[in-house]
């Protein structure tokens, strides 16, 4: 950027901000994949025996569960590849992970309770599964504010790659290490478990075809906002540099 | 017969499901939204800075 005249420096931001065919495409299929989910949720999908309709809320949940654990691992991966490179770009991915699946764990957090609050009689119990998601989803909010902090860019870096690699433990204990703890009362939908959920349900072949849906589906959204996102922080990067040049001409 | 048994065993939480969807819903767009008015914001910036820097030119 050093290298960048006067001229060339509005000239590339501006091409920044033209949004790419491929981006296109892909928010346009995304929207699509999501019509198609909320149709097999809703429809293709049979209502389940004894919790009736608001069982299909976990289509979406387990969905944005994983997409949001998919951001986390992405986040921890760019922060070994940052630390061991040291280019921006990596710093950019892990960043905009966290906030994309920061959103999508908001999206199962607040979507289990309005399903617990039939199954459970209570919205929100301290069991190890729910404490263990809670710890996660504050680890990452406070990596987003933490990070507003600081102000030198490598520092600030730095400590995005570090604290996305520690926090990744916390993803693991929510999706894994509660798993071989007996007191969970959260059903387990993928996998095997310790068999002690409360409001445990079979799923049909039609659930498992809209379960299987709905984890490509947010696979695809995850995808969409982290291309969004990243631009979106390739733009703020490239306004800031343009803004130290022009002030450092004018001043 | 079986099926009526089990259409009136099933309880009605459809209220439960379209608040449920409601909120994703609405986690959903609020997120979008953001992102679409980070950009404007930045476009705007982006927009001004090159307006000034053609006064200066000039």
């Amino acid at each position: 950027m050093a290298a960048t005249t006067t001229a060339q420096a509005p000239a590339d931001a501006q091409r920044a901000a033209s949004r790419p065919v491929g981006l296109t495409i892909l928010t346009v299929f995304t929207a699509l994949m999501l019509l198609v989910a909320t149709y097999m949720a809703f429809i293709y999908a049979p209502t389940e025996r004894t919790m009736g309709a608001v069982q299909r809320i976990f289509y979406f949940h387990v969905g944005a569960a994983w997409a949001g654990a998919l951001a986390f691992l992405v986040t921890a991966i760019a922060g070994v590849v940052y630390l061991i490179t040291g280019k921006r770009s990596w710093d950019i991915v892990g960043h905009s992970s966290v906030e994309v699946g920061l959103a999508l764990v908001t999206i199962t957090l607040t979507s289990g309770p309005i399903w617990a609050q039939f199954a459970w009689g209570k919205p929100w119990t301290w069991d190890p599964k729910l404490t263990s998601a809670a710890v996660m989803w504050l680890s990452y909010a406070a990596y987003l504010m933490l990070r507003q902090g600081l102000d030198d860019p490598a520092r600030r870096a730095r400590f995005g790659a570090v604290y996305g690699i520690v926090a990744f433990a916390s993803v693991i204990m929510t999706y894994f290490g509660v798993r071989f703890i007996e007191a969970t009362i959260h059903p387990v939908v993928v996998g095997s478990s310790a068999g002690t959920g409360e409001g445990d349900f079979g799923l049909a072949t039609r659930m498992v075809h809209a379960m299987v849906f709905s984890f490509i589906t947010f696979t695809f959204v995850y995808a969409t906002l982290l291309w969004h996102r990243i631009r979106l922080e390739r733009l703020s990067d490239r306004v800031a540099r343009l803004k130290a040049h022009f002030f450092s001409q004018s001043g | 017969m079986f099926a009526l048994f089990v259409q009136s065993s099933t309880p009605n939480t459809v209220s439960y499901l379209i608040l449920g969807y409601v909120i994703i819903g609405a986690i959903g767009l609020g997120y979008v939204i953001s992102l679409v008015i980070r950009q404007r914001n930045l476009k705007r910036d982006l927009e001004m800075l090159r307006r000034l820097q053609e006064e200066e030119k000039e």
